[in-house]
């Protein structure tokens, strides 16, 4: 599996030949597979990504996700997940839609998920069922509404200019 | 009765403001306290190079209770905000507030849902300084700038 863009299509081959059900779609750049998979099937991969031997995806460098405002299914989960031991990266994106926007989670497969999961909560409101501790993390418990959402107002909403906290007049 | 030729060496006559003012603005210890890249700036400005303990600036306190001045250095965002404001009301009067940089006077460019928009409406500033960040001889200036003001208040008003 060397750092190529056939070591890249090894690495898709082998997931459409395993998950045919669950693929759906994948492209090449810069030798690093980007594959396109059902959101059913993110957990299963997952873990055959990091157990199948010759993978060993065993670090997850990212959860993140995009808003594609507009399109049927809204919002992109992105899982980059790195090989320590075969020094390959591999990038999986799945689709979620706005009314179930929902994935799983994947912090029983690689803790340090954990975080990334809960930032991605934070910032898009996208669900990962099963995630242990599903709070915010970088806003406050009382923020409401999801800061990079496309239709989240650039410049805040009221939140940001409420000092419930200065002494007020007559304290 | 009037003062002998005893005291010619060794003393001289000021006003109290002028020998209080002096104290206070010689010896400005402020809080150590970054909030980002400003801060990397305020380490080079208190660093051998820059070297701020010339104006009596230099040391850097890690308590607010120690400290008269405050640098904000960096950009404050909403869940931040309560703490500086904390910290300020922790720091002993006679205390002072510099507000570093385009984060700390305005909030720059970072009009977004998170970033305050400028330290003033959490404490009150009595120097700005501009940049981004601004350069240890911007800071220096605005030191230079609040000891310039220091030395125009009234202690002891009539």
């Amino acid at each position: 599996m060397p750092a190529t863009h056939e070591g890249a299509m090894e690495i898709v081959d082998k997931l459409r030949e395993s998950f045919p059900d669950h693929y759906m779609g994948h492209k090449v750049f810069r030798d690093e597979p980007y594959i396109g998979i059902r959101k059913d099937g993110l957990r299963e991969i997952c873990r055959w990504l990091k157990e199948t031997p010759g993978l060993e995806f065993d670090y997850p460098v990212e959860v993140t996700a995009v808003d594609y405002m507009g399109d049927a299914e809204r919002f992109e989960v992105i899982h980059v997940l790195w090989s320590m031991r075969h020094r390959r990266r591999v990038i999986l994106k799945t689709r979620v839609s706005e009314a179930d926007c929902a994935v799983g989670t994947v912090t029983d497969i690689w803790r340090g998920a954990n975080f990334m999961e809960r930032e991605t909560y934070d910032m898009y409101g996208i669900t990962f069922t099963g995630h242990p501790d599903l709070r915010r993390i970088m806003m406050t418990d009382d923020f409401e509404g999801w800061p990079l959402r496309k239709d989240f107002p650039v410049e805040g909403r009221g939140w940001r200019e409420n000092y419930d906290f200065l002494p007020q007049v007559g304290d | 009765m009037g003062l002998g030729r005893e005291f010619d060496s060794g003393v001289m006559t000021t006003t109290v403001d002028a020998a209080v003012n002096w104290a206070r603005k010689s010896a400005l210890w402020p809080m150590t306290f970054g909030l980002a890249c400003c801060a990397i700036e305020m380490i080079a400005t208190v660093a051998a190079r820059y070297d701020v303990d010339r104006f009596g600036a230099g040391v850097f306190r890690g308590s607010p209770r120690q400290s008269d001045l405050m640098i904000v250095a960096g950009t404050l965002t909403r869940k931040m905000a309560p703490v500086v404001r904390r910290i300020y009301d922790q720091m002993p009067e006679p205390r002072y507030v510099i507000a570093m940089g385009s984060c700390a006077t305005s909030g720059n460019v970072y009009n977004t849902y998170s970033v305050v928009q400028g330290v003033d409406q959490i404490v009150p500033v009595d120097v700005y300084i501009a940049g981004c960040p601004p350069r240890p001889e911007a800071l220096i200036d605005g030191i230079l700038m609040l000891q310039k003001k220091i030395m125009e208040q009234k202690v002891f008003a009539r």
